[in-house]
């Protein structure tokens, strides 16, 4: 050190030193603004390259020798021309060899070029001095020596790594200063390490001469030295100036697009724009050279499309602890000519929320927001598939509104469709979390009752659900009053598929239905026989008509007054091929649900007509009328039509209907059978004392005839309040001017009793059994012969 | 123009399981909640608690008293209820308190329900609340 310091301060002249370290440093910065330019230049990169290359080298070759001008060693030197000037074009060339490599790729060549660029550099100081010739003996101290080529290889290799990979103007800076450092280091060490011994004997050199020649070389090396900085200057700022701008517009692009976009490089973000920004809810300092797992939630790893190229789906953690959704799509992309990857970050959220609406209308009703019959049927095998693994049981249950329909139609949708709701509201309020509520169309609802105790918890639903629903409802101001019917089947007992639950549940819910509502039934292996016996009849009964199945039997009322046969009571008979006789109190009701009541009537009409009008007069016919043909359109005009079908005259046709055809639609009923008593025909009151016996409907119409239930007459005898009744509606008839028919008479003290009460009319066993045709012919004829 | 009023009254029994504490606890809160609803929406009213029996008057306007309506009915912590009038009427009978909680001090026969029709049970029903809660409300205290 004690040997350094005395050749720095001893032996060297001070200003021509300080020159010396202000050429280094302009060359050394110039060197690496030229190189910048290089490594960004997109054509003609070599042009480049032998400009920095000449920088590097004239700056290091001037320092070189003004440092040696400075130089007193205190005896004559020379420095060999040839040399000196070889030294310079060495050290030029190996330079433009170097950055050539150090710009070809990264890692290893940027070291090796950096590690060239110290060896042309060691090279040319010691080519230099190689031709330095003085008056004495040139000695080299060698651990100085070692220390000064070190230094000049590593100084500069370190100085143009940094340079490539930081090229912003601080750590461009640093550069230029390590390459300085390095200059000098070997400069001044290689100095240090020289030991002069001067020679006594020795010829005198022409010293003046030759430092006249030598600073006329580094006059014009240092000149292009300041032209090259001074481009270079010139350069670096258009350069900067130019980033500048270029990054400025990349930025306002990326803050102006709506997605959010990411920068980064090596699994760090380099750069975020505003949306990002906006996205997480976190500044833009906070970004950049975080790594890129910080974006994630705890414990999730990145997706492989973040770090490279392509697409996938995320989740960022936001600032304030959302975890948000994300689509992400990487991009490779040259900055700084570093490759980079642009990440485009998509906020899902707005999508995921529709697709969860999505799915929410796909699976439930938007009326009441219970599932639909998709969205129960997924429901339902959920269930199936986790209790059938663990075998636990649950229960299907199926409702039914019951006065529903006519609400609607009476009240109209809108009030419908607000007591559906309501009807919601309850049957949530009926069951428990663990319950799923489902309406899988019209006033059909369905509750899958999770719980294993069963049927105990099936029951009590049931009874929930009844007793709420069978309390009024207010809507829109009117108390409407409905109820409900619940069809129960348990899994796995009643069925291990959800067809098989389902439709077992509906079959419960039927009977429920048909066994007086507002009232529960669980699923019995019978129903479904019952049920399958049903659904045959009805296919049968279907084609009956076609194939002639049907025929007519006459029972015969007989005439108190003159004790004659005055008509018969047309029945229906269903001879089926195979099973026989089929009852009507079996088919007449399925025939009532189906509809089939119409065709099947009509028939009943004609063939009833045009038997009768075979017979002789005054003989009547009287034919039943079903509900649903009193409320038909067509029933006026079908009846006119089978008596004028057959000729037969309207007046000795009787049709009889039931209470039950009033009972709905009143007006409208009325009016029809008034249409129908225009006619010319008859119209009884058939089966009445049973079911309503409203004395309203006999006072509204004029009936011909009141038909007394057969259930009285079978306990005249031994109830006296049957009688009663027999008594006071015979009576109630006559003051109507009605007559009065007692059917079911079957002994001769009955037709005494009601023959003594002043009866019209009988009907029953003792009178006569339902007859063919003939029979009933033949009867007629023989009254007529009597 | 005001818009019209409507009356509601219904009976129903008791249908809180557990010790008379905890029935009169549930009831209590039950109370104070229906007064909370009831003020926010407008409607008064009066709660009769009767051995196992509710009864309740509530009077407001349509959309509110459908609701209350709507929060009771489906109510299953009572049972057996009765819709007894659901009306029309030209002004509150009940407008004194959002929900008065009426406590018989005996049962005066005169409002025991009367023979004869459903409207007639209803009014004499209301007949007796309203001549308990003017007792009440004479009462010192």
């Amino acid at each position: 050190m004690q040997r350094f310091y005395t050749c720095l301060a001893e032996q060297h002249d001070p200003a021509l030193l300080a020159l010396a370290v202000v050429i280094c440093a302009v060359g050394a910065h110039t060197s690496f603004v030229l190189l910048r330019a290089a490594q960004t230049a997109a054509a003609r990169r070599w042009r480049w390259v032998a400009l920095t290359a000449l920088a590097t080298g004239t700056g290091a070759w001037s320092t070189h020798f003004v440092a040696m001008l400075a130089f007193a060693p205190g005896l004559p030197a020379d420095h060999g021309a040839g040399l000196t000037l070889a030294s310079l074009a060495l050290v030029v060339l190996v330079c433009g060899f170097a950055f050539q490599l150090a710009l070809s790729g990264r890692g290893w060549r940027e070291w090796a070029g950096g590690v060239l660029a110290g060896l042309g550099i060691t090279a040319m100081h010691y080519a230099g001095m190689a031709g330095y010739h003085l008056v004495g003996v040139l000695l080299w101290e060698k651990r100085l020596l070692t220390l000064s080529i070190a230094l000049g290889i590593l100084l500069p290799m370190l100085a143009v790594w940094l340079a490539l990979r930081q090229p912003r103007p601080l750590p461009r800076l640093l550069a230029a200063a390590l390459l300085l450092l390095g200059i000098c280091a070997l400069h001044f060490l290689g100095m240090a390490a020289l030991i002069i011994l001067p020679e006594p004997g020795g010829a005198p050199l022409a010293a003046a001469a030759s430092a006249d020649w030598l600073a006329a070389a580094v006059a014009a090396a240092s000149g292009i030295l300041l032209l090259l900085s001074l481009a270079a200057a010139a350069l670096s700022r258009r350069a900067h100036r130019r980033e500048r701008q270029a990054e400025q517009k990349l930025r306002s692009l990326a803050d102006a697009a709506v997605e959010g976009l990411l920068l980064c490089e090596e699994g760090r973000i380099t750069g975020s724009n505003r949306s990002l920004q906006g996205l997480l809810g976190r500044a833009d300092e906070w970004f950049t050279g975080q790594r890129l797992e910080a974006l994630l939630p705890p414990g999730q790893t990145l997706p492989a499309a973040l770090a490279a190229e392509g697409r996938a789906e995320a989740e960022f953690l936001a600032a304030s602890g959302e975890i948000i959704p994300v689509e992400l799509v990487t991009r490779p992309l040259l900055h700084h000519a570093r490759s980079q990857q642009a990440v485009a970050v998509r906020d899902l959220r707005d999508r995921r929320r529709a697709e969860a609406r999505i799915r929410f209308l796909a699976q439930h009703d938007p009326l009441t927001g219970l599932h639909n019959r998709a969205g129960f049927g997924l429901e339902l095998e959920r269930a199936l598939a986790l209790h059938g693994r663990s075998g636990q049981g649950f229960a299907l249950l199926a409702l039914d509104l019951d006065r529903f329909k006519w609400t609607n139609d009476t009240m109209g949708h809108q009030v419908g469709d607000a007591l559906l709701v309501k009807v919601a509201a309850r049957l949530r309020a009926a069951v428990h979390a663990t319950d799923v509520v489902g309406r899988p169309g019209g006033d059909e609802f369905a509750v899958l009752q999770l719980d294993t105790s069963q049927p105990e918890a099936a029951t009590a639903l049931a009874q929930r659900c009844i007793e709420l629903l069978s309390r009024p409802f207010i809507v829109q101001g009117q108390v409407l009053n409905i109820g409900a019917s619940v069809g129960i089947a348990l899994y796995p007992q009643d069925g291990t598929d959800i067809a098989t639950l389902a439709r077992n549940a509906d079959l419960a819910l039927y009977r429920a239905k048909s066994e007086g509502r507002g009232t529960h039934r669980f699923f019995e292996a019978e129903m479904d026989t019952r049920m399958q016996r049903r659904r045959m009849l009805e296919v049968e009964l279907r084609s009956a008509l076609a194939l002639r199945q049907f025929h007519l039997e006459y029972q015969p009322l007989l005439g108190l007054d003159g004790d004659t046969v005055t008509g018969f009571e047309a029945l229906i008979r269903w001879a089926h091929p195979e099973r026989g006789l089929i009852s009507p109190a079996e088919f007449i009701p399925l025939a009532e649900e189906t509809g089939l009541i119409i065709p099947i009537g009509e028939w009943v009409l004609r063939e009833a007509c045009r038997e009768a009008a075979g017979w002789q007069e005054p003989a009547t016919i009287a034919v039943n009328l079903s509900p649903l043909q009193v409320h038909s359109p067509g029933i006026v005009e079908a009846v006119r039509g089978a008596c004028a079908a057959a000729g037969l005259d309207p007046h000795r046709l009787e049709l009889e209907v039931t209470e039950t055809a009033l009972l709905t639609d009143t007006d409208h009923s009325f009016g029809t059978l008034r249409a129908l008593k225009a006619l010319g025909v008859r119209i009884s009151m058939d089966d009445f004392g049973t079911g309503y016996s409203s004395l309203s409907h006999l006072r509204r119409f004029p009936f011909d005839k009141i038909k007394i239930d057969r259930s009285f007459v079978a306990d005249l005898g031994e109830n006296a309040d049957s009688a009663a009744i027999v008594g006071a509606v015979i009576v109630l008839g006559k003051s109507l001017g009605m007559l009065t028919t007692v059917e079911g008479v079957e002994t001769a003290g009955q037709l005494a009793h009601v023959r003594a009460r002043g009866c019209d009319q009988v009907q029953g066993f003792l009178v006569g059994r339902p007859m063919a045709a003939d029979a009933a012919r033949t009867l007629l004829a023989r009254r007529q012969a009597a | 123009m005001a818009e019209p009023l409507y009356r509601l009254l219904y009976r129903s029994k008791v249908a809180i399981l557990g010790t008379t504490e905890e029935v009169r606890a549930e009831v209590a809160a039950i109370l104070a909640g229906a007064r909370r609803h009831n003020a926010a929406a407008g409607l008064t009213g009066a709660l009769l608690h009767e051995g196992a029996t509710f009864t309740q008057v509530l009077e407001g306007e349509l959309p509110a008293l459908e609701e209350a309506y709507d929060r009771i009915s489906a109510d299953l912590r009572h049972t057996e209820f009765e819709l007894m009038q659901f009306a029309l009427v030209p002004e509150r009978g009940f407008g004194g308190e959002a929900l008065a909680f009426l406590a018989p001090a005996e049962l005066d026969a005169a409002g025991l329900a009367a023979p004869g029709d459903a409207a007639d049970a209803a009014n004499g029903v209301l007949r007796r609340m309203a001549a308990i809660l003017g007792r009440q409300q004479a009462a010192p205290g």
